[in-house]
């Protein structure tokens, strides 16, 4: 018997096992729908990157379906996406070839966020009071507000405790008002 | 920074996440986030991050299509299947390893046991060519310096063949 014969049936046996567990491609597809534009725009605005939030997305939903969570209740699922999103994040800004985030003083972050090909529109509403806030906050706080996640969830998809949740919220969103009002504050530039 | 929890912030956050703020909350809550500066801040920025969230979302550049979900389920199952492959071929390339180590410990003990055996092996070669038994009428043949080179081209030729075998298995680890 070669190597051949073997994987073949290997592969048939775990494939059966896997479609006892995996949900119906139509419901993933549905599923995806649903969370697909949240999920981005919680990558991208967190990380500053229209170009990587692409790809995290991919690669997120890769992990999702690879993981066989797929019998969980749809919170629970999309918990879990939004946890697997924050870890490629971390993985994402832990690369060597790049420096940590938290290293990066937030005026160089601007500007190269500026210079890449489709810049998130960050004039908008938070404008760059968003940027200059740390990755850990932005995450925190699109999480809480934007996403209206409990603490138990937000401690669940970022791996941080419970009990800290509340405190580092809280200072979180000072500053991101005190920044906020700054802004408010500042004059319009003439075009 | 001193910490200050309002009583009336889960309250203030219910109303807005439901989407009740400002229009159908009471008057006494509107009365309280006029006051609070924690609940003032809480409104600042959730209204701001939600409004954006819903800008974002809008953005025609993320392609949500049923194309893609398609390609992401047919890629999470090609995934699938290869990590099933590896997890069958994992104890296949464990056992070469240490088939491989196994080999290397064995040549590595056989040389030094034989070592004595080795030498004199090398070192009669090197007398079978300073006989020069293919010339004998030849004299330039010896010149040539043949004798004194045998075993040190052996050698070379060993470790050649040991940094290449290292270098192609180093090669083989790191695909792994």
């Amino acid at each position: 018997m070669t190597w051949d014969d073997i994987i073949p049936q290997a592969k048939t046996s775990d494939m059966a096992e896997t479609d006892t567990l995996l949900m119906d491609e139509e419901i993933f597809a549905a599923f995806y729908h649903r969370t697909a534009r949240a999920v981005w725009a919680y990558l991208a605005r967190v990380s500053g990157n229209a170009a990587l939030a692409d790809d995290l997305l991919q690669e997120s939903y890769l992990r999702f379906l690879c993981a066989r969570r797929l019998k969980d209740d749809e919170n629970a699922c999309r918990s879990y996406l939004f946890r697997i999103a924050t870890n490629l994040l971390r993985d994402h800004w832990r690369r060597p070839q790049t420096t940590a985030l938290e290293e990066v003083p937030e005026a160089a972050l601007i500007a190269a966020d500026s210079r890449q090909s489709e810049r998130i529109d960050s004039q908008a509403l938070l404008g760059p009071a968003f940027a200059r806030l740390g990755p850990r906050e932005r995450q925190l706080l699109w999480l809480a507000y934007a996403e209206g996640c409990t603490h138990r969830e937000i401690a669940q998809i970022t791996g941080l405790g419970a009990a800290s949740i509340r405190i580092l919220l809280f200072r979180a969103r000072g500053k991101m008002a005190r920044l906020l009002r700054q802004q408010m504050l500042k004059p319009e530039r003439k075009p | 920074m001193k910490l200050f929890f309002c009583s009336k912030q889960k309250e203030v956050t219910a109303a807005l996440r439901q989407g009740r703020w400002p229009e159908e909350c009471d008057r006494t809550l509107h009365a309280h986030v006029a006051v609070c500066q924690e609940c003032k801040d809480l409104v600042l920025v959730a209204q701001a991050l939600q409004q954006t969230r819903r800008e974002t979302m809008q953005k025609p550049a993320l392609a949500v299509s049923s194309a893609t979900a398609a390609m992401l389920w047919w890629r999470s199952e090609l995934r699938l299947r290869r990590e099933a492959v590896e997890r069958m071929t994992r104890p296949i390339a464990v056992t070469e390893r240490f088939a491989l180590i196994g080999m290397v410990i064995a040549v590595a003990g056989l040389a030094a046991w034989q070592w004595k055996q080795i030498t004199d092996w090398l070192f009669s070669l090197t007398d079978l060519a300073s006989t020069n038994t293919l010339y004998p009428n030849d004299p330039g043949a010896l010149a040539f310096g043949m004798a004194g080179w045998l075993p040190v081209l052996l050698m070379a030729g060993l470790g050649t063949f040991v940094v290449v075998w290292g270098v192609a298995v180093f090669l083989l680890a790191e695909r792994d």
